[in-house]
C-alpha cells in the first residue's frame, strides 16, 4: 500500500520539479547576459539555493501537517493498540499493575480460547453474520432503488417523499420503539419476538438502520449522473427498470461500496435494538450482545475471566468487520472521494 | 380546443385523447408511464414508512397521553395495548415533576449534546482538510482515522474505557489550570472538557469520512483562479473552502446531534431502556417524546443560527 502511495505521488513531484527547473534554467539565460563570471557563479549559487529551497518548500509546510497527523492518530490508535496488547497478557502481567502498563511481559493466547468458549464464539458469529449479509444486501437492493426513483424520474409528490426519508433520519428510535416493541410481541400483530426479523423486514423496504442516509447518499450520486447515459439505452429500447440495472446500478460502484460498508459495520455494531427484541440472549443473541452478557458474568466464572478475556473477546467481536474492512480499504477509500457530497 | 377548454374541462381532455392516440401516443405516455414507473420505484418505501414508522409514530404519540396496558382485548379477543383512560398531559407532567433524575439526565445530555457537537464539528474538519493534502502515507492516516467508526460504537467503545483513564490528563496539569483561571466552576469545566476529549475525538469518524468527500467535490478551479490571484492558503482556506462545505458542515452538524440519540453512552436512552424493562410503556413513549421534541428545537436553533452563513452554489 505505502508503494502504492509512493507511486502515486513521485510522478507529480517529478513534474513540478521539473517545471520549476525550466523555469530557473531560463531566468539563468536571462541574467547571464552581462557575462561576468564571478557574477555568474554567484547566480548559479544563487538559483541552486532557489531550486532547493522551491524544491523543499512544499514539504517544510506540511512538516507542521504531518506533526499533528501522527500526534492526533495515537489517541485513535493507543485504544485499538490496548486491547490488543491487554488481550495476550497472562494472569501475572495482570496482577503486576505497577510494572506491566501496556507491553505484556509473556505474549499468552490462553485469554483467545477462553474468550472463545465464553463467547460461544463459532454459534454467535453464525448469527452475526447472516443477520448482517442479510440486511446489508436488503438495504443495498431497496435503498439503490428508491433512490433511483427519487433522483431520476419526475413524478408528482418526489419532494415530499424524499422529505419523508431525511424524516426518517431525524426520529430517533427511542421515540417508536415500544409501539413497535408491541406490535412485534406476542400481544401484537405478528409474534417476531426472539428473531431477528423486527430488524431485518425493514432494511427490506429501505428503512432499518440509518436506511434513509444510504437513500441520501444514492439519491446525491444518482443525481450527477449524465442524463445521456440513460438516454441511449432508452433509445435503443432499453425499459426504466432495465436502464435501472444495467446502467445505473454498474456505474454506482462507488457509493454502493461506501453504504454496504458503512451499513455492515453499523449493523454488526447494533446493540440497541437487537436487545430490544431478543430476549433470550444465551441461544438467539448476536455477538455483540453476548459480550455484554460475558461480561456481566466477569468474575462469576472464576480466574479464568478477567480482564485480558474480556479483551480478547472485544477485539474476537470486531475482529470479522476488521478483516473486511482491511481487505476493500483502498477502494472504499477511493470510494468516497468518489461520491463527491458537495453540491 | 381553445387553451381556456382545456384548462376548464382537464378530465374531458384526458377521455380524448385516449380516444386518439395516434396523435399524441409517443411523447405524452411516455412521460406517464415513466412518471408510474417513479411510483413503482417509491412503492416499498412508503409501504415501509407506513408500516415501520407512521404505524409506531402515531402510537405512540397517543400512548404519551394516556394511561393504559398491554394486554388482550376481552371485548374482541384481540392481543396488544389497552388504553384505560385519556390523561391529556399528565404523563408529562409527573415525569417533569416527580422523576428528579430523569430531569438531571436530560438536562445533562442536552448540555453534553451542546457542548460537544462544536468540538467534533472542528476537529472532523480540521482532520478532514490535513488528510486532503497531498501527503506521504496518506492511505495508512485515512485508515488510522476510520478505525473509530469499526469500533466506536457504544459497547466496544465502553469496553475500551481503561484506556481513556490511562489516557488522562496528567494532574499536574489539572492543578496549574485550577490554580490559573482561579474559578472553581470554570475549571471543573475545563477538567471535564478534557476528561472527554478522547470520547470526542472517537466521535469524529464519520464526520471526517463527509467532509472528505465533500472536499473532492470542490472544483480545483476555484483555487486556481486563486492562487493567479495571489492568495494564499490560509486566504484560500477562509474564503473557498469554508463556504464550499458549509452545507456539508450543517449536514454533519445535524448528524452530530441525531447520532447522540443513539449513543449507548447517553444516559437518557439507559433511562428509557429502563422504562422498558419495567414495562412503563406510557411512560416511555413521553419520555421519547419529550427528548425528541428538546432535540428538535435545538435543531432548529442550529437552523436558525446558520442560514446566514451557509452558502449554496446555486
Amino acid at each position: 500500500m505505502k508503494n502504492k502511495i509512493k507511486n502515486d505521488n513521485k510522478p507529480e513531484k517529478k513534474s513540478k520539479a521539473n517545471s520549476s527547473e525550466k523555469k530557473n534554467e531560463k531566468k539563468v539565460k536571462v541574467s547571464s547576459f552581462p557575462s561576468i563570471s564571478i557574477l555568474k557563479s554567484d547566480l548559479a549559487f544563487k538559483v541552486k539555493v532557489q531550486l532547493i529551497w522551491r524544491r523543499c518548500k512544499g514539504s517544510l509546510f506540511k512538516i507542521p501537517i504531518y506533526f499533528m497527523l501522527i500526534a492526533m492518530s495515537f489517541v485513535f490508535l493507543l485504544p485499538f493498540a490496548y486491547m490488543i496488547l491487554r488481550s495476550m497478557m497472562s494472569n501475572t502481567d495482570l496482577l503486576n499493575a505497577t510494572m506491566v502498563k501496556w507491553l505484556p511481559r509473556t505474549i499468552d493466547f490462553k485469554n483467545y480460547s477462553y474468550a472463545i468458549i465464553s463467547l460461544d464464539y463459532w454459534n454467535k458469529l453464525f448469527t452475526s453474520v447472516w443477520t448482517t449479509g442479510i440486511a446489508v444486501v436488503a438495504q443495498l437492493i431497496s435503498c439503490t432503488f428508491i433512490a433511483y426513483g427519487l433522483a431520476r424520474i419526475n413524478f408528482k409528490g418526489r419532494g415530499f417523499i424524499f422529505g419523508l426519508v431525511i424524516f426518517t433520519l431525524i426520529i430517533p428510535p427511542q421515540v417508536t420503539i415500544a409501539p413497535t416493541y408491541i406490535m412485534f410481541s406476542p400481544n401484537g400483530i405478528v409474534n417476531w419476538l426472539d428473531t431477528f426479523l423486527p430488524i431485518i423486514v425493514p432494511c427490506f423496504f429501505g428503512m432499518g438502520l440509518s436506511g434513509g442516509l444510504f437513500i441520501f447518499i444514492y439519491r446525491q450520486y444518482f443525481k450527477g449522473m449524465p442524463a445521456e447515459l440513460e438516454n441511449a439505452a432508452l433509445i435503443d429500447g432499453c425499459g426504466i427498470f432495465g436502464s435501472y440495472f444495467r446502467i445505473i446500478l454498474p456505474n454506482a460502484k462507488s457509493p454502493m461500496l461506501v453504504s454496504v460498508i458503512l451499513s455492515m459495520v453499523w449493523q454488526w455494531n447494533n446493540y440497541f435494538e437487537p436487545s430490544i427484541f431478543i430476549t433470550d440472549v444465551v441461544n438467539k443473541g448476536n455477538l455483540p450482545m453476548q459480550l455484554n452478557v460475558m461480561s456481566q458474568n466477569l468474575g462469576v466464572l472464576g480466574n479464568k475471566m478477567n480482564s485480558a478475556t474480556e479483551m480478547a473477546a472485544t477485539f474476537l467481536v470486531v475482529l470479522p468487520i476488521i478483516l473486511v474492512f482491511f481487505l476493500v480499504q483502498n477502494q472504499f477509500m477511493k470510494g468516497i472521494e468518489r461520491v463527491g457530497l458537495a453540491n | 380546443m381553445t387553451a381556456a377548454e382545456v384548462a376548464n374541462k382537464p378530465e374531458k381532455v384526458k377521455k380524448v385523447k385516449q380516444k386518439k392516440p395516434a396523435r399524441h401516443k409517443r411523447g405524452f405516455s411516455l412521460e406517464k408511464r415513466r412518471a408510474a414507473a417513479g411510483y413503482v420505484f417509491v412503492l416499498p418505501f412508503i409501504i415501509g414508512f407506513i408500516i415501520f414508522m407512521l404505524y409506531p409514530l402515531v402510537n405512540s404519540i397517543i400512548w404519551s397521553l394516556v394511561n393504559g396496558h398491554v394486554g388482550v382485548n376481552p371485548e374482541t379477543g384481540k392481543g396488544g395495548f389497552i388504553i384505560d383512560a385519556f390523561v391529556g398531559l399528565k404523563n408529562y407532567e409527573t415525569i417533569i415533576g416527580t422523576n428528579v433524575e430523569f430531569a438531571t439526565a436530560f438536562l445533562d445530555t442536552i448540555q453534553r449534546t451542546f457542548i460537544w457537537t462544536p468540538f467534533i464539528i472542528v476537529f472532523s474538519l480540521f482532520i478532514a482538510i490535513m488528510l486532503n493534502t497531498k501527503i506521504r502515507f496518506r492511505g495508512v492516516f485515512r485508515v488510522i482515522y476510520f478505525l473509530p467508526v469499526l469500533l466506536g460504537t457504544g459497547l466496544v467503545f465502553a469496553k475500551l474505557s481503561p484506556v481513556t483513564e490511562m489516557l488522562a490528563i496528567p494532574e499536574e496539569l489539572t492543578r496549574t489550570l485550577a490554580y490559573l483561571i482561579n474559578n472553581g466552576e470554570v475549571a471543573t469545566f475545563l477538567n471535564d472538557l478534557l476528561a472527554d476529549m478522547i470520547s470526542i475525538f472517537w466521535k469524529t469518524g464519520v464526520q471526517i469520512v463527509i467532509f472528505l468527500s465533500a472536499l473532492q467535490g470542490i472544483s480545483e478551479s476555484l483555487y486556481e483562479a486563486a492562487r493567479v490571484d495571489s492568495a494564499n492558503s490560509w486566504d484560500m482556506l477562509w474564503k473557498i473552502t469554508i463556504p464550499m462545505l458549509s452545507p456539508m458542515i450543517l449536514l454533519n452538524t445535524i448528524y452530530t446531534i441525531i447520532d447522540s440519540f443513539r449513543d449507548s453512552s447517553n444516559p437518557i436512552v439507559a433511562f428509557i431502556l429502563r422504562q422498558y424493562e419495567l414495562a412503563e410503556w406510557t411512560n416511555l413513549t413521553a419520555m421519547g417524546w419529550m427528548y425528541f421534541i428538546v432535540t428538535l428545537i435545538l435543531l432548529g436553533i442550529v437552523f436558525a443560527v446558520t442560514r446566514r452563513f451557509v452558502f449554496y452554489e446555486k
